[in-house]
C-alpha cells in the first residue's frame, strides 16, 4: 500500500495586492484561500494520507487572526491523517512565543492540523504505511545556513519511509546569489539519507513534468499565481510513495486566476489584430492582464488599438497597460502635414535622420502640435 | 502638373460628370449645391487619397462620397500633363478598389502604393504644400476675414489670426519653437540638476521641492520614496532576523545547558554527600593504615633502640681513634714545615756571617774629615777663581838673548829663554813675577789684596794635603769612593743579620735543635683529608643513631600515651575497620561524578556557573522578546517583495522620464542646427518681396513693403507704416491674398501646377475685388488657376478682366 501525500507550499495567504483596484484585490486575496480549499478537496477526493504545506502558508508573520483562523479552518477539512504545516521564511517561527504560530496552534487545537515550527521528527504509522517526517522549519526570514543539517545524524529505522520537509532555496533551481534563503544543495539532501524531500520557497515547480524515478525532492511552486512573475497556473504535487521509496507523482494544476503580462512591439495593423486574438483567447474574468506595449503605428492604427483595448478592458478581472507607442512618423507623413521649407518640416526631417532615436521626431511633433493648438 | 480633365463616376452626388480644364483661369460658377465642393474634393482625393485604406479609415475618409443611397464605392479619373507626358489616373474607393496611373504610350501602374508614390513625384510638392497653400478652400480665405472682423480690436487675436492666414500654414517661427522647446525642457527638468543627476541643491525626499517640480524629479521622488520604504522594510526584516537569531542562539544555549543544569540539580545533594564520604573514607583508610603500621612497629621498637645503641658505641670508639690519628697526621705536617724553616735559618746565619766578614775588611772614613776635605776643595776653587779674575798681560822685549825665571799667578815658576828677535807676550792671574839674576820684578793686579788671596790659597792647599794624608787617600774622590763601599758592606751585614733573626721565629737556636730532635719520633698516619672524611662520617652516623634512638623512644612514649598498649591498639583497629566499611557501603549508593570532571567541586563549580549563566540568559531573553514584540508591532504594512515590485514600476517611470529628458536635449541641439542651417540658405528668401509686390498691387500702391517675422507679416510700409495689427480688415484680407499668391508663386516656380481658389472674393468690396482679379489674372499668366464661385458677377469679372474661361462640363 502506498503512502499518499498532497504537497503544496508558498500559498502566501495575507498578500495584500494593494496595487490593484478593490474588486480585483478582494478576488485575489480570496483566491489564496479558495485555491487552498480546492487542494484540500482534491486531497480528500484522492484519499490522501497527508496534506503537507512546506512553508510560507502565510505571506508574513503579521497576518491577521482572522486570516489564520480561516486558513486553519479550511485545512481542517482535510480528512486524512494529518495536515503538516511547516514554518517557511515568510511565516518563520522565531520561537515558542511566536505570535503567528501560537495563534495558529490555538486555532488548530483539536484538529488534524499540526504546525511544524521546531526541527524534529514526526512519526506516523498505520496498516498502510509507516513514515517519519523530518521537519526543518525556518527560524527567520533570512538565513545563511540551511536548516536540514541535523537530519543526517538521525536514526532511520529501515522499515519506515523517511521524508524531509524543508523550506529554502535549492542551488541550481532558484537564484539566491547572496545565499540568504537557507540555501540547500543536492549533496545536502543526499547526505540526509531520506527517501525524498518536500520543499517550499521557489515559486516554480520541480522536478520537471515527466520526471520519473525517485526524485531527490519536490518543489510544488506557488499554488495559485500571485503576480505577473508567475507564468504558470499554480501547482501542487500529488505523491504516492511505496514502502521501498518508489515514487509516483503527478503535478496538479490548482490556480483559478492568471496573471498575464504581454510585452509586445506593435508596428502595423496585423500586430493589433494578433494582440486582439491573444487577449480574446484569455479567460478574461479570471485574468489580470498587464500589457507592455511599445512600437510605432500610424495614427489611425493607434486609434484602432485604443478602441480595441477600450472594448477589452471591462472584460478582464484587471487590466493595465504601459503603452509607449509612437505614431509612425516618416518623411511622407511629415510632407503631408508641413509644407516644404517650413521649420517644422525641416526640423522633423532632420530628426528622422537620427535612426538611433526614432522617438525624438514624435516628441518634437508633439511639441509642434501643442504649439499649433495654443 | 497641369490638369486636363477630371471625371467623377460616381463621386458624391455626381453619377458621371467630366470637366475639361485649360491654361489660365478656369472658372466654375454655379449656385451652392451645384457641385463645386464635390469637384474640389474629387480633385483632392484623386491626387492624394490612396485606395488601399483600412476599413475604418476608408469609412471616415471616403464614405461620405459614396452615392446615396446604398453606394458602396466612389470613383474619379484625372487626366493631366506632367514631365512632358499626358497621364491618366483613375481611382476607385470602396468595393472594387483600384488605382491606376498610366502615361500615354507607357505601361500603367496598378499598385495603390506605387501609384501614390508616382503621383507625389509628379506633383513635385508635398501634400501639405498642396493642402495648405495651393488649395485655398472656401473657408480658408473668407473665414479668415470673418475671424479678423470678429476679432477687431483684439490685437493678440488679430495677430494670431493673421499669422494663421498669412504665414505658411503649419510653419512656426524659430524663436517660438525654440522658446517652446526650452519651456518644455525647463518644465521637464524642473528642480532637476542635470550636472549632478539629482535634485537641485541636493534636496532629496527628506527636504523635497514643493514647487516647480518637473516630471523627471517627480518620478525620481516617487521612486526614491519607495526605495526608502524598501530599505526601511529590509532594515526591519534584518532587525527581526537579528533578534530572532539571538533568541534562537540563547534558546539553543539554554537548551544545551538546561540538560546539564537539570542533571546537576539532581546530582548536587548526592555529589555533596559523596564528596564528604569520600573524604571520610580516605581519612579512615589513612588512620587505619597508621594504626596497622603502629601495630607492626611497636613490638620491635625496643630491639631497634638496642641495636642502634650498640652501633653507637662502636661509632664512638672509631671516632676516638680516628681523632688521635688525625692529631699525629697534623703533627707530621707541622714537622715538615719546621724542617724547611730550620733549613732556612741555617742558610740565613751563614749569609749573615759572610757579610760580617766582608764588612770587617773595609775601613771607615771619618766623616768630619771627609766633610772638611769637601769644604777645602770648594775654598781652593773659590780662591783660584778670584785670582784668575785679576788677569795681567805682560810683554817682554829684549836686546840680547837671556834666560829668566818667570812665575805667573799661582802657577809654578817657569824658565824662559828670550831672544831679541821675538817678543814674548803672555798673561798671568793676579801676579807676575820675573827673576833675572838679581833682578826680581813683581807686577800685581791693582784691584785687591792679591797676596792675601795667594796666602789663603796656600793655607787651604796645605790643610787639604794633610787630611788626605791622614785618611790615606790621594784625593777627595778616592776618599768618597772608600766611604761609599764601606757603607754598602755595612748595610748588607745589617740585612743578613735581620733575616737571620727573622728565621729564628722568636726562638733560640737551642730550642730549634730540641724540636728538630723530637720530630724523628712521630708515627706514620693516613692523610689528614682521609681522616677528616672518616671523622665527619662517624660524627654523622653518631648523630643519626642518637636521633633514631631518641625518636624511637618518643614513638614508644607517644604510642603508650595514645594507645596504652597493644591490646588497646588492636581494639581500635577493629573499630576503625568497621567504620570504614560502613562508609564505603554508603558511598556505593551515591551518584558517580559525571565524566570529564576531575573532582566533585569542579563539577559543582561549573554547575553553579551554568545556573548563573542561565539566569542571565533568561534576563537577556526577556529583553530580546520585548524588542521582538516592539519590532513586530512596528512591522511595515508592505513586504519587501511588494515594495520591490512597486519600485520596479516607479524606476521604470523614472527611466522613461530620463529618456524623455535626453530626447528633449537632443531635439534642442538638433533644432539649433536646423535653425542655423536655415539662416544660411533660407528657402523662404524672396517671400517678403513677393508678398510686398502683390500687396502693393492689391492696395493700389498704398503699401509697398511687408516685413515678415518668420513667415508672418508683422508690419507694412508705404504711405503709412503700420503694424499689421493696425490694418483695416479689408487691407488685412488683401494682405492674406497677397501672401497666398506669393507662396503659390514660390512653390510653383519653374514647374507646372495649379492654384485652386474657392470663392475668395465673397467679402471683398468691388475696388479690392478688382485689384484681386487683376492680381489673379497676372498669376494665371504663368500658372493654371481653378476658380470656383457661386457669384456670377465674380465669374463675369474674371472672364472679362482676367481672361478667365468657364469650365467645360459634360455629363
Amino acid at each position: 500500500m502506498s503512502l499518499r501525500i498532497l504537497h503544496t507550499a508558498d500559498n502566501h495567504i495575507g498578500l495584500s495586492f494593494n496595487q490593484y483596484p478593490e474588486a480585483a484585490r478582494e478576488r485575489l486575496i480570496d483566491e489564496r484561500f479558495a485555491a487552498l480549499e480546492r487542494l484540500v478537496a482534491t486531497a480528500n477526493e484522492r484519499a490522501a494520507h497527508f496534506f503537507v504545506v512546506a512553508g510560507d502558508l502565510f505571506d508574513k508573520t503579521t497576518v491577521t487572526k482572522a486570516q489564520i483562523e480561516r486558513a486553519v479552518k479550511l485545512l481542517g477539512k482535510f480528512e486524512g491523517e494529518a495536515v503538516l504545516v511547516l514554518a517557511g521564511n515568510h511565516d518563520f517561527c522565531e520561537g515558542p512565543d511566536s505570535k503567528l504560530w501560537k495563534s495558529f496552534r490555538s486555532s488548530a487545537e483539536g484538529s488534524r492540523v499540526l504546525a511544524l515550527t521546531e526541527p524534529g521528527t514526526k512519526d506516523f504509522e498505520s496498516d498502510d504505511y509507516k513514515v517519519r517526517f523530518y521537519a526543518s522549519p525556518c527560524p527567520s526570514k533570512h538565513g545563511k545556513e540551511h536548516m536540514i543539517g541535523w537530519v543526517a545524524g538521525e536514526d532511520k529505522p529501515p522499515d519506515t519511509l523517511h521524508i524531509g520537509i524543508a523550506h529554502g532555496n535549492v542551488e541550481g533551481l532558484g537564484l539566491d546569489a547572496d545565499q540568504r534563503y537557507f540555501n540547500m544543495a543536492d549533496s545536502d539532501f543526499r547526505n540526509a539519507g531520506l527517501h525524498t524531500w518536500l520543499l517550499g520557497h521557489i515559486h516554480v515547480p520541480a522536478p520537471a513534468p515527466g520526471t520519473t524515478g525517485k526524485p531527490l525532492y519536490f518543489m510544488p511552486g506557488i499554488h495559485t499565481p500571485d503576480s505577473v512573475k508567475c507564468s504558470h497556473p499554480g501547482h501542487a504535487w500529488w505523491i504516492e510513495l511505496e514502502p521501498d521509496g518508489t515514487c509516483r507523482h503527478e503535478q496538479l494544476t490548482t490556480g483559478a486566476i492568471r496573471f498575464v503580462r504581454m510585452t509586445l512591439a506593435l508596428h502595423h495593423a496585423d500586430d493589433i489584430r494578433d494582440l486582439k486574438t491573444k487577449c480574446e483567447s484569455l479567460d478574461a474574468p479570471n485574468t489580470i492582464l498587464d500589457l507592455q506595449l511599445t512600437g510605432r503605428l500610424r495614427e489611425e492604427e493607434v486609434a484602432e488599438l485604443n478602441a480595441m483595448l477600450g472594448d477589452l478592458r471591462p472584460r478582464f478581472l484587471d487590466f493595465s497597460r504601459d503603452q509607449d507607442i509612437a505614431s509612425v512618423l516618416d518623411a511622407a507623413t511629415i510632407s503631408k502635414r508641413f509644407p516644404e521649407g517650413t521649420l517644422p518640416g525641416t526640423f522633423l526631417d532632420a530628426l528622422l535622420e537620427d535612426e538611433a532615436h526614432p522617438g525624438d521626431a514624435n516628441l518634437a511633433l508633439d511639441l509642434i502640435e501643442s504649439l499649433q493648438k495654443s | 502638373m497641369k490638369l486636363l480633365s477630371i471625371r467623377l463616376h460616381p463621386f458624391g452626388g455626381t453619377a458621371n460628370r467630366t470637366c475639361t480644364l485649360g491654361d489660365g483661369i478656369n472658372v466654375l460658377e454655379g449656385p451652392n449645391e451645384f457641385g463645386k465642393s464635390t469637384l474640389s474634393n474629387a480633385l483632392w482625393h484623386v491626387l492624394f487619397t490612396p485606395t488601399n485604406l483600412t476599413p475604418a479609415n476608408l469609412r471616415n475618409t471616403m464614405g461620405r462620397w459614396y452615392p446615396k443611397p446604398g453606394g458602396d464605392h466612389t470613383r474619379a479619373s484625372l487626366q493631366f500633363h506632367a514631365d512632358g507626358q499626358i497621364w491618366t489616373l483613375q481611382k476607385t474607393w470602396g468595393a472594387g478598389a483600384t488605382s491606376s496611373l498610366q502615361a500615354e504610350g507607357a505601361a500603367g501602374i496598378a499598385d495603390a502604393g506605387k501609384v501614390q508614390e508616382q503621383l507625389i513625384t509628379l506633383l513635385r510638392r508635398n501634400e501639405a504644400t498642396w493642402r495648405h497653400v495651393l488649395f485655398t478652400g472656401q473657408a480658408q480665405l473668407a473665414a479668415t476675414m470673418e475671424q479678423l472682423r470678429a476679432s477687431s480690436g483684439k490685437i493678440d487675436e488679430v495677430q494670431s489670426l493673421l499669422a494663421g492666414a498669412a504665414a505658411i500654414p503649419g510653419d512656426i517661427p524659430p524663436e517660438k519653437l525654440t522658446a517652446a522647446l526650452e519651456d518644455r525642457i525647463t518644465h521637464h527638468f524642473g528642480r532637476w540638476d542635470i550636472g549632478s543627476h539629482g535634485p537641485e541643491r541636493g534636496r532629496g525626499i527628506d527636504n523635497p521641492w514643493a514647487n516647480g517640480v518637473g516630471p523627471l524629479l517627480a518620478a525620481w521622488y516617487a521612486a526614491e520614496r519607495i526605495r526608502r520604504k524598501l530599505h526601511e522594510v529590509i532594515d526591519h526584516e534584518k532587525a527581526v532576523d537579528d533578534i530572532n537569531t539571538k533568541i534562537h542562539s540563547i534558546t539553543d544555549d539554554m537548551g544545551t545547558d538546561e540538560d546539564f543544569v537539570r542533571t546537576g540539580r539532581t546530582l548536587r545533594d548526592g555529589l555533596g554527600k559523596r564528596s564528604g564520604l569520600e573524604e571520610r573514607c580516605q581519612r579512615l583508610a589513612g588512620e587505619l593504615r597508621l594504626l596497622k603500621d603502629i601495630m607492626v612497629a611497636w613490638p620491635g621498637a625496643a630491639q631497634v633502640i638496642q641495636g642502634k645503641e650498640t652501633e653507637l658505641t662502636g661509632v664512638a670508639k672509631d671516632l676516638e681513634s680516628t681523632e688521635a690519628e688525625l692529631k699525629n697526621a697534623r703533627k707530621r705536617i707541622q714537622a715538615e714545615q719546621m724542617r724547611v724553616a730550620h733549613g732556612l735559618l741555617a742558610k740565613a746565619k751563614e749569609e749573615w756571617q759572610r757579610t760580617a766578614a766582608h764588612l770587617a775588611e773595609s775601613k771607615a772614613v771619618a766623616p768630619e774629615l771627609l766633610n772638611e776635605l769637601k769644604r777645602l776643595e770648594k775654598e781652593i776653587d773659590r780662591l783660584r777663581i778670584n785670582i784668575a779674575a785679576q788677569k795681567l798681560t805682560a810683554k817682554l822685549e829684549i836686546a840680547s838673548s837671556l834666560t829668566v825665571k818667570l812665575q805667573r799667578g799661582t802657577g809654578e815658576p817657569e824658565i824662559l829663554s828670550l831672544t831679541p828677535s821675538e817678543v814674548w807676550e803672555n798673561q798671568a792671574e793676579g801676579i807676575f813675577r820675573l827673576e833675572y839674576q838679581d833682578l826680581k820684578l813683581s807686577v800685581e793686579s791693582g784691584t785687591g789684596d792679591v797676596n792675601a788671596l795667594f796666602t789663603d790659597l796656600e793655607t787651604a792647599r796645605q790643610r787639604h794635603a794633610e787630611i788626605l794624608l791622614t785618611l790615606g787617600h790621594e784625593s777627595l774622590a778616592a776618599a768618597q769612593l772608600a766611604d761609599t763601599d764601606h757603607q754598602k758592606r755595612l748595610a748588607e751585614e745589617s740585612t743578613q743579620k735581620g733575616l737571620y733573626r727573622a728565621a729564628l721565629q722568636g726562638r733560640s737556636e737551642e730550642e730549634w735543635s730540641v724540636d728538630m730532635a723530637a720530630l724523628a719520633d712521630l708515627p706514620e698516619t693516613r692523610s689528614v683529608e682521609v681522616l677528616e672524611g672518616e671523622k665527619t662520617r662517624l660524627l654523622g652516623r653518631k648523630a643519626e643513631l642518637d636521633h633514631d634512638i631518641r625518636e624511637e623512644r618518643k614513638k614508644i612514649d607517644q604510642w603508650t600515651r595514645d594507645h596504652l598498649d597493644l591490646d588497646s591498639l588492636t581494639d581500635k583497629i577493629l573499630t576503625q575497620t568497621a567504620e570504614a566499611n560502613l562508609a564505603k557501603q554508603e558511598l556505593a549508593g551515591l551518584p558517580d561524578l559525571p565524566e570529564g570532571f576531575a573532582t566533585i567541586p569542579a563539577y559543582l563549580d561549573l554547575l553553579g556557573k551554568k545556573e548563573t549563566a542561565r539566569e542571565e540568559r533568561d534576563q537577556q531573553l526577556k529583553e530580546l522578546k520585548i524588542e521582538q514584540g516592539r519590532l513586530t508591532g512596528a512591522a511595515p504594512a508592505n513586504t519587501a517583495e511588494e515594495l520591490r515590485a512597486d519600485l520596479e514600476i516607479k524606476q521604470r517611470e523614472f527611466e522613461r522620464q530620463q529618456a524623455t529628458g535626453q530626447a528633449l536635449l537632443r531635439i534642442q541641439a538638433k533644432l539649433q542646427v536646423v535653425i542655423a542651417d536655415r539662416g544660411i540658405d533660407d528657402p523662404m528668401q524672396g517671400l517678403a518681396t513677393a508678398v510686398s509686390s502683390h500687396f502693393n498691387k492689391l492696395t493700389d500702391g498704398r503699401y509697398r513693403d511687408v516685413t515678415l517675422d518668420g513667415t508672418t507679416p508683422v508690419r507694412v510700409g508705404g504711405t503709412l507704416a503700420l503694424d499689421t495689427a493696425l490694418l483695416s480688415q479689408g487691407t488685412l484680407g488683401s494682405l492674406a491674398l497677397a501672401t497666398r499668391l506669393a507662396l503659390s508663386e514660390l512653390y510653383l516656380k519653374g514647374m507646372d501646377g495649379f492654384f485652386l481658389l474657392d470663392d475668395p472674393f465673397t467679402d471683398m468690396d468691388s475696388t479690392r475685388r478688382a485689384a484681386a482679379i487683376q492680381a489673379i489674372g497676372s498669376f494665371a499668366a504663368n500658372h493654371q488657376v481653378l476658380f470656383f464661385t457661386c457669384h456670377p458677377e465674380h465669374a463675369g469679372e474674371l472672364q472679362e478682366k482676367a481672361g478667365g474661361r468657364n469650365l467645360q462640363v459634360t455629363g
